[in-house]
């Protein structure tokens, strides 16, 4: 049943490019309405946990996750980094990651007397992303009382002898005796990761140099890609204590999960992306036209409608979970139901492929700013949002409206929309059945373990 | 080619003079005078390293009157050699390396055969890697030794880069048999067809 538009958490300036929140959201556009994920597919489990919550939920789950992870490498004597990266708070308004990074932190001090537990934040520390923003908003200064450094990827690294060769992560990063890789597993950036080592990427996109990063997309495909931050975390294990992920579902966080074993973790995440994004991502191929609104402070990549970032939607012409996809150059280029794409706010960086694939049409002179200059002289500004909506529907001939603004279980769309998704559940249902055996055998996953 | 519409404009008032800001600038726009950092927005290409740590915020994003514009004309270097010197670094001259300036990888190669000397002479002809600067470094690295050889350096440093060069097509054997899940014996075949899509076109 169709609602009134969810509000998402208010916008965080943390864009040095545009420290200013957008003139209106798209939330606020009358033809926006919301509909339950739950009302696609209501076998997919209820959340714990949505934006706006009661949050002692999440700490009490951390604290269940985390009674048994053995912490006694951890001595009073040592330092701890906990390490977090930029997408976590992008993630269900990103309260839920703070308090299961702050709640970590409670933990491993009371049961090891250890005092030395800092924050490491881990950013692509661009002209669009300000740390300070983000660490002042979820007031994690006040709770690591300081002990806080922001870390680039542009700063001093150290080399790591692997098997592929040497790789350079952030020095700051692992500045410790031990560190915690603190993780979520949305499965963004499925195009690249491929469901193969969600876990470990963070290896690499958050902690490791630029030059790595770079390594990773170019001189790697995006399977064998994959093969790079797992040998990071190989060279780095040493000090690894332990991992701690939030489990979440379109629906929105089901569960907080930690282990010291890594591969454990990794392989129970992958488990439950197949089983509570499947299905969601089948219905995404479904679409044939749609227009795409940003509404979110983040890249344009990351930003949720109904749990799934609009990045995934871009791809969702390829079956990115089947392993034996290796996409054409010329099929990756675009997706030819996406129509239209109206820009309200971003961060603004990494967007300038777009209008060489898809119209675009920024919202007014104020969202103008937080957009990337590669973006700036092929997009129309447009008179504020509603103008904007207008053009894009006259372009893109057509009323199907995907609203990206961090909303998870719910979808912000527009009605017509909202009734092809409706209609188009059986046919997801059966794609997904049809793709699923062939996902768990490439995974190496019994489906008796899956189904459990 | 490469658009830039922004530079950055010092808000005095918030400035400490830790010369972080001139430190990190790749095209001397920025000197350090009587205290402060003294922008030359003629030479600031708008890579916002300055800004971005600027431990203060101090240095605010401002709109040129009009975009400045890099465009490379390479029409006088012969395009055979652009193509050899793609294939000699795995490229294919024709797709883009740089996903901000959507630089195809030809342009980079021309500059280099047109008398570009170090990664800054490329940056400064084409624009590449003078946005975001990070997702190119790769393919720029691959050029830089195609073109030099064994006389090529890296600088190594945290600035213009550390020297790391890992490939699928170099990953051994055994390697690859050690870590089935990544399959990179099937990406070596594609990698040699030029056939692997790049976060250049995945984004």
């Amino acid at each position: 049943m169709l609602n009134e538009s969810i509000k998402t958490r208010p916008m965080i300036p943390g864009n040095l490019m545009c420290m200013m929140h957008p003139t209106m959201r798209a939330y606020d556009l009358p033809e926006i309405k919301s509909l339950p994920i739950r009302d696609l597919f209501p076998e997919l489990p209820e959340a714990i946990f949505l934006y706006g919550g009661d949050l002692s939920v999440v700490r009490e789950r951390t604290e269940r996750a985390l009674a048994g992870v053995d912490m006694s490498m951890i001595k009073p004597n040592h330092t701890v980094n906990i390490l977090c990266s930029e997408h976590g708070f992008n993630v269900l308004g990103g309260d839920a990651y703070t308090e299961m990074i702050k709640a970590t932190r409670d933990v491993i001090q009371e049961r090891t007397g250890c005092p030395h537990v800092r924050l490491r934040y881990t950013s692509g520390f661009c002209k669009n992303e300000s740390p300070e923003a983000i660490l002042h908003e979820y007031g994690l200064y006040e709770h690591f009382e300081g002990q806080i450094l922001g870390t680039s990827l542009f700063q001093e690294g150290i080399p790591l002898e692997t098997e592929i060769g040497t790789l350079y992560v952030v020095k700051d990063a692992f500045d410790s005796d031990w560190f915690i890789h603190t993780h979520y597993d949305d499965p963004r950036e499925l195009y690249f990761n491929r469901l193969t080592a969600r876990i470990y990427k963070p290896f690499t996109m958050s902690y490791a140099r630029i030059e790595v990063r770079s390594l990773y997309h170019l001189n790697f495909g995006p399977r064998s890609a994959n093969i790079v931050p797992r040998l990071i975390f190989e060279a780095l294990k040493h000090k690894h204590a332990f991992t701690i992920e939030l489990t979440t579902s379109p629906t929105g966080l089901l569960d907080v999960s930690a282990d010291n074993d890594i591969k454990r973790l990794e392989r129970k995440g992958t488990i439950n992306t197949l089983k509570s994004y499947g299905k969601l991502l089948s219905l995404m191929s479904t679409i044939e036209d749609v227009i795409m609104v940003h509404d979110f402070p983040r890249p344009i990549w990351y930003g949720h409608c109904g749990g799934v970032v609009a990045g995934i939607v871009y791809k969702s012409h390829m079956d990115n979970f089947d392993l034996d996809v290796v996409p054409k150059v010329t099929e990756t280029l675009s997706n030819p139901a996406v129509k239209a794409v109206v820009i309200n706010h971003t961060s603004g960086y990494y967007n300038a492929t777009l209008p060489h694939y898809y119209p675009i049409f920024v919202a007014d002179e104020l969202a103008k700013f937080s957009q990337t200059d590669d973006v700036l002289p092929y997009a129309k500004i447009c008179d504020g949002l509603p103008d904007a909506m207008d053009k894009a529907r006259e372009a893109g001939k057509t009323d199907n409206v995907m609203v990206f603004d961090g909303t998870y279980g719910h979808m912000n769309l527009s009605e017509s929309m909202a009734d092809f998704l409706m209609s188009k559940v059986p046919a997801a249902r059966e794609l997904n059945d049809k793709r699923l055996p062939k996902w768990l055998k490439q995974r190496g996953i019994d489906p008796a373990e899956f189904n459990n | 080619m490469r658009w830039i519409y922004r530079y950055p404009v010092l808000i005095e008032e918030l400035c400490i003079g830790c010369q972080n800001c001139v430190k990190q600038c790749r095209y001397e726009a920025l000197r350090f005078v009587d205290g402060k950092p003294q922008i030359d927005e003629s030479k600031c290409l708008g890579c916002f390293k300055c800004a971005m740590n600027c431990p203060k915020l101090a240095l605010l994003p401002t709109f040129f009157d009009e975009p400045k514009q890099i465009v490379f004309d390479y029409s006088d270097v012969d395009p055979e050699a652009i193509k050899a010197l793609c294939a000699k670094a795995d490229l294919d001259p024709e797709r883009a390396m740089c996903m901000c300036t959507m630089t195809p990888a030809k342009e980079v190669a021309a500059a280099l055969i047109k008398g570009a000397r170090t990664l800054y002479d490329i940056m400064i002809m084409t624009g590449v890697k003078t946005d975001c600067g990070i997702y190119c470094s790769a393919s720029l690295d691959r050029l830089l030794k195609a073109f030099f050889g064994d006389e090529y350096k890296c600088p190594n440093n945290e600035k213009w880069g550390y020297p790391t060069d890992p490939c699928v097509k170099n990953v051994s054997k055994e390697v690859a048999a050690k870590y089935p899940e990544y399959f990179i014996e099937d990406d070596q075949k594609h990698w040699k067809n030029l056939e692997l899509p790049t976060i250049c076109e995945l984004f």
